[in-house]
């Protein structure tokens, strides 16, 4: 199933705008792979969409790909079961210039 | 093209907002926002309680209505101010030394309704004390010290400052 949702906020440019689209697919726990952009449900922040910085045993570490971003350890492990999907497109708002 | 039509459906459907944002900008913190906007809901007060001796004509029911409005808008951005400090800025480090900021806090929100519902000056004064209170153990947690003084402008209310050492 493809989840689309709208991006806000800074931590994931330049490759994400507020206000892009993204289109995240149902993806299988197994195939999650470091690099890989996804959904999140987090505890604290609620749904965000980060990167995947580490995938361990049933558990993940994210990151922003921007520095200004929530350090990784702010963010926490999280288990698999928190993935929501993997980002496959990200339509991008026309910027002026 | 495609985002026209994303953003189109966007507002027919709705779609869930995914953030990629956490606490940015960081670490920029300030309860001055907070306290000026408590001193406002005073002068506010201040201004409608003049008006009670105003002819009860058209103008004075327009100037009313605006001030309601802005005392309304002034205690809403008291709450948001102190609720994201509270709730971003204060870790367990500051919350280990400052127990009482939950209840503290939490008083805060209920004498801005309270400071919003009426026009009563009272509920704004002890309204500004809270923050004022606020404001003193946020600059203890950074190590600044504060002081206690009118604010240069009406209401002319007292305020806390922070005591910062000017650049050599």
């Amino acid at each position: 199933m493809i989840r689309i949702v709208r991006v806000s906020g800074l931590s994931m440019s330049p490759g994400m705008m507020p206000g892009d689209f993204a289109a995240a697919l149902n993806w299988p726990a197994s195939l999650y792979r470091p690099g890989q952009r996804v959904l999140v449900q987090h505890p604290a922040f609620g749904l965000i969409i980060k990167r995947l910085d580490a995938v361990e045993e049933g558990v993940v570490w994210l990151s922003g790909d921007s520095p200004l971003s929530s350090t990784r350890e702010a963010m926490g492990c999280q288990p698999l079961s928190a993935l929501r999907g993997r980002v496959i497109a990200v339509v991008r708002r026309r910027r002026p210039g | 093209m495609l985002h026209n039509l994303l953003a189109k459906m966007d507002t027919l459907v709705g779609f869930e907002e995914a953030s990629a944002h956490c606490d940015i900008p960081c670490k920029i913190y300030d309860p001055a926002t907070a306290q000026i906007a408590a001193l406002t809901v005073i002068r506010l007060v201040d201004l409608l309680e003049e008006l009670k001796s105003a002819p009860a004509d058209v103008n004075t029911m327009a100037k009313v209505s605006r001030l309601a409005k802005e005392k309304e808008a002034h205690g809403l951005i008291v709450k948001e101010e102190i609720r994201v400090i509270w709730g971003d800025y204060f870790k367990q480090p500051q919350i280990e030394k400052f127990p009482q900021i939950h209840e503290l806090t939490h008083n805060i929100m209920l004498a801005a309704s309270k400071a919003k519902q009426e026009i009563n000056r009272d509920d704004a004064v002890k309204l500004l004390e809270l923050v004022n209170q606020f404001a003193e153990i946020f600059w203890e947690t950074k190590g600044v010290a504060t002081f206690r003084a009118k604010c240069p402008y009406l209401p002319e209310e007292i305020t806390v400052y922070p005591q910062l050492t000017p650049e050599a």
